[in-house]
């Protein structure tokens, strides 16, 4: 089992509805590498999860590019969807009962989960799966009886049911608590480890991006920044465009202009224009 | 894979999905299976009931007579004409013997008219009152009347002889019978019991006289053979009758083949004609009545599966999500859906069978056979195909959309109000299928599906409007501050699903509604047709000598007319004239079948006799006349072309004549006196003899010529005197009481006779006589009785009815008759018996009938009527009583199918309550949480109990009312074109009282509304009971 790569390019999503349109990704760029677990920050509205839903083939991109290992999703038809999301691509939706069949057991939820998974191509057992998440002495418990940290673990492991190369899950530690969050976490974190399945994951939750190695932030359908092991960087886009942190943004008015120098050191210095300067 | 825990987690839509289908599939399988039985119970029941009219009674003529003996072919090669392949749908074959002698005893004239008859096994049917039965040839048995009116006892000769051959022999009589009615064995021809002295009129007649075998085979007698035998029923089908049906038509044709002179006397094809009639209205009605049930079931189980289905998404999402293709979920969900649905069809059948056994325990009394015909599986088989289609359908509408649609909680509607384009097809479909009802004259099935129609296009339509309109008042409630009523109408507005639920209970309190007027009108009918065809409770026949021994027995009975009224039926000689009912009209509007409806008050104060001026009495032996011709002249009559008639030599003398009955016997004659000289201004005085001895009354007077005088003549005769050898004086009144009688031809150049005031109690007649017979009658008897007359009938001036003694009378139409005539509905002319009782007359035992109408009180003391009539000679029995004909229609197959209706009502409320519950089961908990959002928000829980309570109530309540009015007006529309009786060769002239019924529209109706409304609001407060806090954080569904 290998991760599989998520590459965008320009990628463009508008909602269409009556009278009038949103975009609500705007030319989005970022390249996952196999294997890798990426978390996916912005406030609420960003885009986060209508990114999360291209790369799973629930929404079709308005433009732009975006491979799933060898999938292209834009010119993907409806079948050859299904079959990656039978097999390559897992989605964890928000809300854990929304992944869930309620009247099956985790074990049972599992094997569901694991029915249109192309012929020949190797199932872990139900139980294999549930175990990875921690969930292995519940298998045969019905969800009623599961606490709100166990449905959660029982919606991952249906996310991987097939051991996919991909792991789309959207807020999986929302509306838990801390012990609960951290055990999804852990799971996910193992799975990612043990499996080599690359995670891309939403979360609020600042405490979860922290631990996250790699953080994508995405603001007004943008990249906004990227963290790497708890440190936060801007971004410059493909079309050379530089999204700056809320936090100087703040600083720079829109209209605001920057003398753009580079030192010796390799260092790129930003300096506002003064308005005596202008004067 | 996991179908099991499908079901079961969800077992309650499971409940309600298979509930629904049990019902389609209890209407699939019952629909054809009922049908078959009412046309085998009907089958049964005919040739049950009519079992003489349906028997074959074969009689094989000897051989033309030829002077020497005639050889009758044996009775048992009549067996012949019915195939073996029939036999035994047939009753065993009853042989015999018959042939029509003339008889009298040794010594005697034979001057008795009668019949020589054997018949298998006749002897075990008699009672022998002396004697034995016969053993050998010649030997006889003859019926205790024949003993009583022509001494034909024990030891007794007889010399018989064949009245159409030359045969005959000596009998000798062994033994006397009495008649017993053993009709199953005689198959209606069997001793009568009576024998009739000879009269002047006919000769006399006796009973049978029963012999052996051997007698007739003997004997040259030129005996007929006979064969009776009868389709047996419960054996033969309704499949049976085609060929039962070819079998006796080719009788005729196939006895020429055998070589036999035989003739089937049978009503048998008029009955299979009759049955299949009402076996084509089993088959019109009930799988009308049922399929509207199963249509509104399939829209039922349609509804129910889409919100079934709507409430997978989550599930069809989550199979999507992971990697199932929409055909394949699409496909699981199906397989699941269709689960309850084919076992709740299938488990229909076994429903179906279910009612069956009931209903033919219950209303078809075990009438019909338990079999599985083929129609059975058919319509089940479509059912469940149907079903399948309906659970494809429903889920097609939802796996088609993309899994994110799938995974929003809410569907994204299109903003604004728009009408969706099934319901805008439902409305322009029912619409158009309710204008073909309205306009298309009553064919096909589609007026029967009026009221759904009809229900349909309005429920739907008024839902629509109701959205938009609830918006309305919930702002308006807003603005006055009525929080639970705005909050309520809100509810109604944002939730579109409230316009199946409006359509399904305005469809489902019409078919109520429709089905309740089906019901009442059919059986108002029932009665009504019953009622008007027996004439009243119950009706007595009887054999009558002289009218004045009935009328004098129906004033002893019952004077006051509390429980009787008696009517006199007078037959014309031809079948196309018309019979006079002669009725007492105080009696008859009050113990008739809506007897007061005949006709208005003026039409029966027209019809009765006048009461003045007194009769005319005349006792004695001798009648005599005085009377003087005054100015008496010849006359020659105009003619049209002016030419002269050639006139025979003048007149010398005319005949008065008088017409008198006798009160005592009844009888009316006509008494001529002498000539008349035309000697003008000298009185004469004429005498004739009469038979008045008791009393009689002078009707008629008249002026006649003597035979072979036909010349035209014209003045007046005074009548000074006339008296009786026992009255010195028989006053004649005054002119003005006496009319000229109408003419025969109602030709006026045939004469004219007048009559004015003359001497004291005497007359002065003014007549131009060309030499036909004057008359003029006493005005208590109209000249021309007014009459009542069947519409149909043409009534020229000159028209006639026959009398008690059968001869006619000129009657008057009046233009008076507001309804079908009780029980004589066809050709009749209705008239007042007590005028007809001053014409007089003897009765014609051939062309009149006696009868006694009697209402229920007089019912419930029949026999002492019974009783009181034989005591002045007259045997009467109960010929007819309503409520058996009405039992009788009871039986016909549309009242059977239409028994069906009440199950329709329940049906519907049924189906109904089904629904309110499912959309209840299916959207309860966003409800409740949008309670509980309030609640949290502040609202009070009485006042969201209010909203919650009402949110339905409202429109539903609404919905029933306009469903009901639905079913109203689709009966009105609807009921003409179901048939309610088996057609008939000619309309009946009885009227269909098809007004709808509102005491039963009122009482459906308001139950109608009480239950939906009961229902919705048990249903508002539950939900609004589980509008707690912790309803909002439920996730899993």
């Amino acid at each position: 089992m290998t991760g599989l790569a998520i590459n965008t390019t320009g990628l463009v999503h508008i909602y269409r509805s009556q009278g009038h349109d949103v975009a609500a990704l705007s030319g989005i760029g970022i390249g996952v590498r196999p294997g890798e677990l990426v978390g996916l920050l912005g406030p609420s509205g960003a885009g986060k999860s209508t990114l999360l839903q291209l790369c799973g083939g629930l929404l079709t991109p308005s433009a732009g590019r975006l491979q799933i290992g060898e999938h292209h999703i834009a010119t993907m038809t409806e079948a050859e969807l299904d079959r990656m999301r039978a097999g390559d691509v897992g989605i964890v939706l928000q809300g854990a009962g929304r992944n869930l069949i309620p009247y099956l057991t985790p074990h049972d939820n599992v094997r569901y989960a694991q029915r249109a998974a192309a012929r020949g191509r190797p199932i872990p057992a139900p139980q294999e799966v549930l175990d990875l998440v921690g969930l292995g002495n519940q298998a045969r418990v019905p969800l009623a009886r599961l606490t709100p940290g166990q449905i959660q673990l029982c919606a991952v492991a249906v996310g991987i049911a097939t051991f996919p190369g991909l792991l789309l899950a959207d807020e999986p530690t929302s509306q838990l608590d801390h012990r609960a969050r951290d055990e999804v976490l852990a799971a996910i974190s193992t799975i990612n480890k043990a499996t080599g399945m690359t995670v891309l994951l939403i979360t609020h939750d600042p405490e979860v991006a922290a631990v996250l190695p790699r953080t994508i932030t995405i603001r007004d359908g943008r990249i906004a920044s990227e963290g790497r092991s708890g440190e936060e960087f801007a971004v410059v886009a493909t079309d050379g465009s530089l999204p700056l942190p809320p936090h100087v943004a703040e600083l720079l008015p829109p209209g605001t202009l920057l003398r753009v120098t580079t030192t010796d050191d390799g260092d790129v210095r930003l300096s506002p224009l003064d308005q005596e300067d202008t004067a | 894979m996991f179908l099991r825990q499908a079901l079961r987690y969800r077992w309650s839509q499971m409940l309600v999905l298979a509930g629904v289908s049990v019902l389609i599939g209890t209407c699939a399988a019952f629909a054809p299976w009922f049908s078959r039985a009412v046309e085998q119970t009907v089958t049964t029941e005919t040739l049950s009931g009519q079992w003489i009219s349906a028997a074959w009674q074969l009689d094989g003529s000897p051989p033309p007579f030829q002077g020497g003996p005639a050889k009758s072919s044996p009775p048992e090669e009549l067996a012949k004409l019915l195939p073996a392949d029939l036999q035994p749908l047939f009753s065993p074959p009853a042989y015999g013997m018959t042939v029509t002698v003339d008889w009298g005893l040794k010594g005697q004239k034979a001057a008795i008219e009668g019949k020589v008859v054997w018949r298998d096994g006749y002897c075990a049917q008699l009672v022998l009152t002396v004697g034995r039965c016969p053993r050998a040839a010649n030997e006889v048995v003859a019926s205790s009347t024949d003993l009583k009116n022509f001494n034909a006892a024990v030891g007794a000769t007889i010399k018989a002889a064949s009245t159409q051959y030359a045969g005959g022999g000596m009998l000798r009589v062994v033994g006397v019978y009495q008649a017993d009615d053993l009709a199953t064995y005689w198959f209606g021809r069997g001793p009568s019991g009576h024998s009739l002295p000879a009269s002047e009129t006919r000769p006399a007649q006796s009973d049978f006289l029963l012999t052996e075998r051997v007698t007739l085979e003997k004997g040259t007698w030129g005996a007929h053979s006979t064969l009776d035998t009868r389709p047996l029923p419960g054996k033969v089908r309704g499949d049976d009758l085609d060929q039962l049906r070819q079998v006796t038509d080719e009788s005729g044709a196939n006895a020429a083949e055998l070589n036999l002179s035989a003739q089937n006397t049978t009503g048998l094809l008029g009955l299979i004609d009759t049955i299949k009639a009402e076996r084509r209205q089993a088959a019109t009605i009930i799988p009308l009545v049922m399929v509207q049930v199963a249509l509104f079931g399939v829209v039922v189980l349609a509804l129910a599966l889409a919100a079934v289905v709507d409430q997978r998404r989550p599930e069809l999402a989550v199979s999507r999500l992971r990697g199932a293709g929409a055909r394949r979920t699409g496909t699981a969900l199906v397989a699941e859906l269709c689960v309850p649905v084919l076992v709740g069809t299938f488990g229909g059948v076994l429903a179906g069978f279910g009612v069956l056994l009931i209903v033919r325990s219950t209303w078809l009394d075990g009438g019909a056979p338990l079999e599985l015909p083929w129609t059975v599986l058919a319509a089940v088989g479509l059912a469940a195909v149907v079903g399948v289609a309906v659970v494809a359908w429903s889920v097609r509408a939802v796996i088609r959309q993309p899994i994110s649609t799938l995974l929003r909680r809410i569907v994204p509607r299109r903003r604004g109000r728009t009408v969706g384009i099934i319901d805008v097809v439902v409305i322009v479909v029912a619409s158009a299928g309710l204008a073909g009802a309205l306009t298309g004259g009553g064919r096909g099935p589609l007026p029967v599906l009026t009221p759904s129609l009809l229900a349909l296009a309005v429920g739907l339509a008024f839902a629509h409007l109701l959205l938009p309109a609830a918006g309305l008042v919930s702002r308006q409630a807003l603005r006055r501050g009525r929080l639970g009523l705005a909050l309520g109408a809100l509810q109604v507005a944002r939730r579109p699903a409230v316009t199946r639920i409006v359509a399904v209970v305005a469809v489902a309190t019409a078919l109520v509604s429709f089905a309740g007027q089906a019901s009442s009108v059919a059986d108002r009918n029932r009665d009504f047709r019953a009622g008007y065809e027996i004439g009243a409770d119950a009706v007595l026949a009887m054999e009558v000598n002289t009218f004045a021994n009935f009328s004098g027995a129906v004033d002893r009975i019952d004077r006051d007319r509390n429980w009787l009224t008696p009517v006199v039926l007078s037959y014309p000689s031809n079948s196309s004239g018309l019979r006079a009912l002669m009725i007492e009209p105080d009696s008859f509007r009050r113990i008739a079948f809506r007897g007061e409806q005949l006709t208005d008050t003026d039409g029966f104060r027209a019809l009765k006799a006048p009461a003045e001026p007194p009769a005319i009495e005349v006792r004695g032996n001798r009648l005599t006349i005085t009377a003087t011709p005054s100015n008496l002249v010849p006359y020659v009559p105009p003619t049209r072309d002016g030419e002269a008639i050639e006139s025979g030599p003048p007149a010398k003398a005319v005949v008065l004549q008088a017409t008198v009955f006798s009160q005592r016997t009844g009888s009316r004659y006509l008494v001529q006196f002498p000539a008349l000289p035309l000697d003008n201004g000298k009185p004469v005085e004429l005498s004739t003899r009469i038979d008045c001895g008791k009393s009689c009354q002078l009707i008629r007077l008249g002026v006649a010529r003597e035979l072979g005088d036909s010349a035209g003549l014209r003045g007046g005769i005074k009548i000074d005197k006339v008296a009786t050898d026992t009255q010195p004086t028989v006053p004649l009144g005054k002119g003005l009481d006496w009319e000229p009688m109408q003419q025969p031809g109602g030709d006026a150049a045939q004469g004219t006779i007048s009559a004015t005031n003359g001497p004291a109690n005497g007359l002065t007649l003014s007549l131009t006589s060309t030499g036909a017979a004057l008359n003029l009658q006493n005005t208590r008897i109209p000249s021309a009785v007014p009459a009542l007359v069947t519409s149909e009938f043409p009534v020229s001036q000159t028209q006639t009815v026959p009398g008690i003694d059968g001869i006619g009378f000129p009657v008057q139409k009046l233009d008076q008759l507001k309804s079908a005539v009780p029980r004589y509905t066809e050709r009749t002319a209705v008239v007042d018996l007590e005028t007809v009782r001053r014409l007089g007359g003897s009765v014609a035992d051939t062309s009149t009938d006696f009868e006694i109408w009697l209402n229920a009180d007089g019912l419930a003391h029949a026999d002492q009527i019974i009783a009181e009539l034989a005591t002045v000679g007259i045997t009467a029995s109960i010929v007819d009583r309503h409520s058996d004909r009405v039992d009788t229609y009871g039986r016909s197959a549309s009242a059977l199918a239409l028994q069906l209706t009440p199950v329709i009502g329940i049906a519907g409320w049924a189906l109904a309550i089904i629904v309110l519950l499912l959309m209840i089961v299916t959207s309860w908990r966003s409800r409740a949480q949008d309670y509980a959002s309030l609640r949290i928000t502040g609202v009070p829980a009485t006042t969201t109990g209010r909203a919650a309570r009402w949110e339905q109530t409202g429109p539903v309540a609404l919905a029933a009312l306009l469903g009901s009015a639905c079913g109203i007006l689709g009966a009105h529309v609807a009921l003409p074109m179901i048939p309610l009786f088996a057609p008939t060769a000619q309309p009946s002239p009885i009227p269909l009282d098809l007004a709808i019924n509102w005491s039963v529209a009122l009482a459906l109706s308001v139950i109608s509304v009480a239950i939906m409304a009961t229902t919705t609001l048990l249903l508002g407060t539950g939900v609004n009971r589980r509008a707690g806090y912790a309803r909002i954080r439920e996730e899993l569904s």
